[in-house]
């Protein structure tokens, strides 16, 4: 069933009738989400290949869509977006060519302060430090504790 | 003479067994480690491509999988030989050379600094994933959680070095040996190159993304001191645990043979990849392919490591430390140099350094280069030491 918040696309050609649909208005990164896409085509379609094209100031590349067959002229699949901000998820049918695109909005959790990210990120080189200052230690310890480093006489 | 074992009650024979027992299962815990930890170095390296070339598509792509498939092996690995030294501490027979940690577990100082350092890395996966889920596909190797992932990879080679030391020195007197190396020695060299190669993809930003730090006279490459000091880490910690003066040169053949393999693995896998899932690069006509001239520069760095050998005993010294430090970093300022003429199509890639920003860097450079070796030597002689006597 296709819930009622959706975000939708048609596309009228001379060969084809092609209506993508995303059961969702808010998604979210990394998280799976469904394209339907429903084709009334005139003549028989030869193939249909979805994309998602990242919009401006999106720094990721182009993710392909698989579409399967979900019945009679319709397609479905599923994808998944790795960055915020706004994608548009375009469908292409070839031979003739047509091609029509949605904007997706990508949500993502709240972010982190730069400042406290780089907190957590060194906490382990943080533990690993003290280790290291007391295997040096260990190391100078060890390198003075030669027979000719030792006195010869007992200091008492 | 009488032979040693009938000198030994019966009880001590079973402590001298079980102890053998669990010196082997020691070592089997550190040659799948290391055998899985080349894994997740190889996923890295294809990783590396992978973001380059096709783009972080989703979470787990293939060398995704590899890099924490590894490193997930190597940490259920460890827990289980911690678990196992403890079990038999508390049933009465203690591996030798194990330490307490919190009151519970007794085991080698190697397996819990291993076992933290894999924990952090794969730590570090999740926190990174978000970081790149907000801030994009490009975020630089020196974004706080590609720091964390990195380091905690560094601290795993420290514990790996900790336990192969401790089987390399008891099996030393007669192991079987190739080269004059026995197995466990040649895997500390393993561990040691990919020290080396952590220190490279640490330095890496500093090849396009960051060239150069500073500006005029007071200017410097940053890749070339970041790498003179962790080259020569290695290379003085192989010196002064071996105490063979040409095994900081293998440490360094070793390295140049894994990455010549991944190098040619990596790009051919992926273009393998793209065409079987029928994916796109993400930009046209940019495709990976085996770059000779990296394979090549990176020969580079054969002077400074003959220049330890040549150094012997006084490897571990200041002034060697400083010398060998200014010779990685005249290797891989080289690198930069080259890489400065390659043009790639990706955001974030600053313009190429010109000639003179080039030169005029070079003696800054160069006195970090040897400063950072100096350091190095100190810390590597010191934990040579250490790994000598373990």
């Amino acid at each position: 069933m296709i819930p009622l918040l959706a975000v939708v696309a048609l596309l009228t050609t001379r060969s084809y009738d092609i209506r993508v649909n995303v059961p969702t208005t808010a998604l979210v990164v990394d998280r799976q989400a469904q394209v339907f896409v429903s084709v009334g085509a005139r003549r028989p379609l030869r193939s249909l290949h979805a994309f998602a094209v990242p919009g401006l100031d999106v720094d990721a590349a182009t993710i392909d869509v698989t579409l399967r067959p979900a019945g009679r002229d319709r397609f479905q699949g599923r994808f998944s977006l790795p960055v915020r901000g706004p994608w548009y998820l375009a469908v292409e049918a070839r031979d003739p060519p047509a091609i029509t695109s949605i904007t997706l909005n990508v949500s993502a959790p709240g972010a982190l302060p730069a400042p406290f990210a780089w907190a957590i990120a060194c906490l382990p080189l943080a533990l690993f430090a003290i280790f290291a200052a007391s295997e040096l230690r260990r190391a100078r310890n060890a390198a003075q504790d030669v027979p000719w480093n030792r006195p010869k006489t007992l200091p008492i | 003479m009488i032979p040693a074992a009938f000198l030994t009650t019966g009880y001590e024979a079973g402590a001298e067994r079980r102890a053998a027992q669990a010196f082997e299962v020691r070592a089997i815990a550190a040659v799948s480690s290391v055998l899985a930890l080349q894994l997740a170095a190889f996923g890295l390296a294809w990783d590396i491509v992978w973001h380059t070339y096709v783009g972080r598509d989703r979470f787990l792509t293939v060398p995704h999988v590899l890099l924490y498939f590894g490193i997930g092996l190597a940490g259920i690995v460890m827990l289980a030989a911690v678990l196992y030294e403890t079990v038999h501490f508390h049933a009465g027979a203690p591996t030798p050379g194990t330490t307490q940690f919190l009151g519970v577990f007794h085991a080698s100082r190697g397996l819990y600094v291993t076992g933290f350092g894999l924990l952090a890395t794969a730590l570090a996966a999740p926190l990174d994933n978000y970081w790149h889920e907000l801030y994009g596909i490009d975020v630089t190797i020196w974004a706080p959680f590609h720091v964390m992932g990195l380091s905690g990879s560094a601290i795993t080679v420290v514990g790996l070095l900790y336990v192969l030391a401790a089987l390399a020195n008891v099996a030393r007197p007669r192991a079987r040996t190739v080269l004059g190396y026995n197995l466990y020695e040649w895997l500390a060299f393993l561990v040691l190159a990919g020290g080396c190669a952590l220190t490279y993809v640490l330095s890496e930003p500093g090849m396009r993304q960051v060239p150069r730090v500073g500006s005029g006279l007071l200017g410097f490459l940053p890749t070339p001191v970041i790498c003179a000091f962790g080259m020569t880490l290695c290379v003085v910690t192989a010196i002064a645990f071996i105490g063979r003066a040409e095994a900081g040169a293998v440490v360094i053949g070793v390295y140049l043979v894994r990455q010549a393999v991944f190098n040619v693995l990596a790009p051919a896998l992926t273009r393998q990849s793209v065409a079987a899932h029928a994916i796109g690069y993400r930009i046209s006509g940019f495709e990976p392919h085996v770059d000779g001239l990296v394979v090549v520069i990176t020969l580079t760095l054969i002077p400074a490591a003959l220049f330890f050998a040549v150094a012997r005993e006084r490897a571990a010294s200041l002034w060697a430390g400083a010398i060998g430090g200014a010779l990685f970093g005249l290797g891989t300022y080289l690198w930069v140099a080259a890489a400065q003429g390659q043009q790639v199509p990706l955001p974030g890639v600053a313009a190429p350094l010109d000639a003179v920003a080039l030169r005029t860097a070079f003696l800054p450079t160069l006195a970090l280069a040897a400063a950072a070796g100096a350091l190095a030597a100190y810390l590597g002689g010191g934990f040579g030491r250490l790994l000598k006597a373990e």
